[in-house]
């Protein structure tokens, strides 16, 4: 069984994806790390009947807004550590974000020799060519691009689904690990990938650097999944019924 | 009278050592740990000359290791100022102890739980190890007193026309510390410059009697030899010992309540401190300095060598 972390907003999508996830015993499901407390109780009141453990983050971007408010609600475990318990306690620790990467970059920062213990951060964000919030930047990576990017170029090894990729798919959580079993859903590349800090127009906007112009680090980018391919699986044993 | 507790965030660095030297001859400061962080070396060279100081000093305090690097940016050293080791040719003692077993964000924030409010942090290095601090223990902000910071400038930089070095480093840092609500005063290179001691001056140190004067002298030396700023006069600027003076007593500068914003942009004005006098103010700022108050504490400290 893989073990897993999903980091998501609590969103009513992101409980049917765990739903989902819970019935499949080819994982187990060991944390969830919310975006913020606000609005969560629906995702919590679930977790704590299937005994998932449940943490918060800040709500806000790492870097912080005038005057934050920046707090972990009034859980007893910061989103912070609890990923720092769950990769501490699984060897191929997997964790699937569907959200923005607050979470997971303070818990980077923090526990910074932990990096190459995980064994995948599979991050639902960014984009080649398109956008959702801006005509060139995605909402998971626009809503926390430095987070986004200290993720993407720390030490743990990354793979991004970018718009490009789960566009069509019902499910992100379960496209994502359904590709992470079986490879042959997707085709990858390996290459590096930069987000943009600075410019007006383009802020939050993933750089996918196809050619490796820019000699960066590299990360796997799936360009394309499929979907007949992903259903079958997910319908036959291979993942787990 | 209740010494002042104080955890020194630090990249030593020549002058870092010679802030690390006032600030443990200071009767008011309690040092209640070193935390180093990568900026003037690599993390490495850094946090090994933080222990071999507190050695050389007899300091008890923990010494922390921190970030190996700034939050989003590739590093930047100062080796071309401190040397390849940070400290020159000067040869630290072998530390008898180890690091502190926390990283430096739970070393400040263990401490500032302690001190109940009453800690203060003084960061002479790039704001990595307190930004991080932030992060993980939000809230920090209500449990440090102050954060006194060499940074910055309202005139020029160093290593950018208008960036100060700590600042240049990891400006994403400098920025969430800012923001962060906890009080700063902020000692920018503006005024630390004017700290720069003349052949007149450096000459009265000679009659300084420490244990290990011709060690002293080899630092002062390689140091000053690198503070060419003013035609061929030799300089030596204590920007960092600045900080822990004003900490021990805030008398000696004068300071200007204002809005500080630092650029975190990777172009021309990287690192740079904005001063914004229309909006509510979020720091002090060191305008001036009384100069020769300054160096008779610099001086004094220089005894304990």
């Amino acid at each position: 069984m893989i073990p897993v972390l999903f980091n998501c907003k609590g969103s009513s999508d992101d409980i049917a994806a765990v739903r989902k996830l819970t019935e499949r015993s080819a994982f187990s499901l060991k944390g969830i790390c919310i975006y913020t407390e606000n609005g969560a109780e629906e995702i919590t009141d679930f977790a704590k009947k299937l005994q998932i453990p449940v943490a918060f983050g800040a709500g806000e971007p790492l870097m912080m807004k005038e005057n934050h408010t920046y707090s972990y609600g009034n859980s007893k475990r910061r989103a912070v550590d609890l990923i720092k318990d769950f990769v501490q306690a699984n060897d191929n620790a997997v964790i699937v974000s569907d959200a923005p990467l607050t979470n997971i970059a303070a818990f980077l920062l923090c526990y910074p020799h932990m990096a190459e213990k995980i064994k995948c951060i599979a991050i639902a964000g960014g984009s080649i060519y398109s956008g959702n919030s801006t005509p060139c930047a995605e909402k998971n990576i626009y809503d926390d691009p430095e987070a986004a990017q200290i993720v993407i170029s720390s030490s743990a090894p990354v793979v991004l689904f970018p718009l490009e990729a789960t566009r069509g798919s019902s499910n992100t959580l379960m496209t994502v690990l359904c590709c992470l079993i079986d490879a042959t859903c997707a085709d990858t590349v390996e290459c590096g990938v930069e987000i943009e800090l600075e410019s007006s127009c383009s802020r939050g906007c993933s750089i996918v650097d196809l050619f490796n112009k820019r000699n960066l680090k590299k990360i796997k980018v799936v360009t394309k999944t499929y979907v007949e391919k992903l259903n079958k699986l997910l319908e036959s044993g291979k993942a787990g019924k | 009278m209740e010494r002042k507790k104080v955890i020194i965030d630090t990249d030593p660095g020549i002058d870092d050592f010679l802030a690390l030297i006032l600030a443990k001859s200071s009767e008011i400061l309690d040092i209640r740990g070193i935390t180093a962080v990568a900026g003037n070396q690599t993390l490495d060279k850094i946090a090994k000359n933080a222990l071999g100081i507190a050695e050389f000093l007899k300091l008890d305090a923990p010494v922390a290791k921190g970030a190996d690097k700034p939050l989003i940016f590739n590093q930047v050293t100062a080796s071309i100022v401190h040397g390849d080791t940070g400290l020159g040719n000067f040869k630290l003692p072998v530390p008898s102890r180890d690091f502190d077993s926390r990283y430096a964000w739970d070393l400040i924030y263990d401490e500032a739980v302690a001190a109940k409010g009453e800690l203060s942090i003084i960061s002479i290095a790039p704001m990595t190890n307190i930004a991080i601090a932030l992060y993980k223990y939000p809230e920090l902000k209500h449990l440090i007193k102050n954060i006194t910071a060499m940074g910055g400038s309202t005139e020029n930089g160093n290593i950018g026309i208008l960036g100060e070095f700590n600042f240049y480093v990891d400006p994403h840092a400098a920025r969430s510390v800012f923001r962060s609500g906890i009080p700063i005063n902020m000692i920018g290179l503006n005024v630390t410059s004017k700290t720069s001691m003349n052949d007149e001056e450096f000459g009265t140190l000679q009659g300084i009697k420490c244990k290990k004067p011709d060690d002293f002298f080899n630092l002062m030396n390689l140091y000053r030899s690198t503070h060419t700023a003013f035609g061929s006069q030799k300089t030596i600027a204590m920007h960092d010992s600045l900080a822990v003076a004003y900490e021990a007593d805030p008398s000696i500068l004068t300071m200007l309540e204002t809005y500080v914003e630092i650029e975190t942009g990777a172009g021309l004005c990287r690192g740079r401190s904005i001063i914004n006098r229309n909006a509510a103010p979020n720091s002090k700022i060191a305008v001036d300095l009384d100069k020769k108050r300054f160096l008779s504490m610099v001086k004094d400290s220089f005894r304990i060598f």
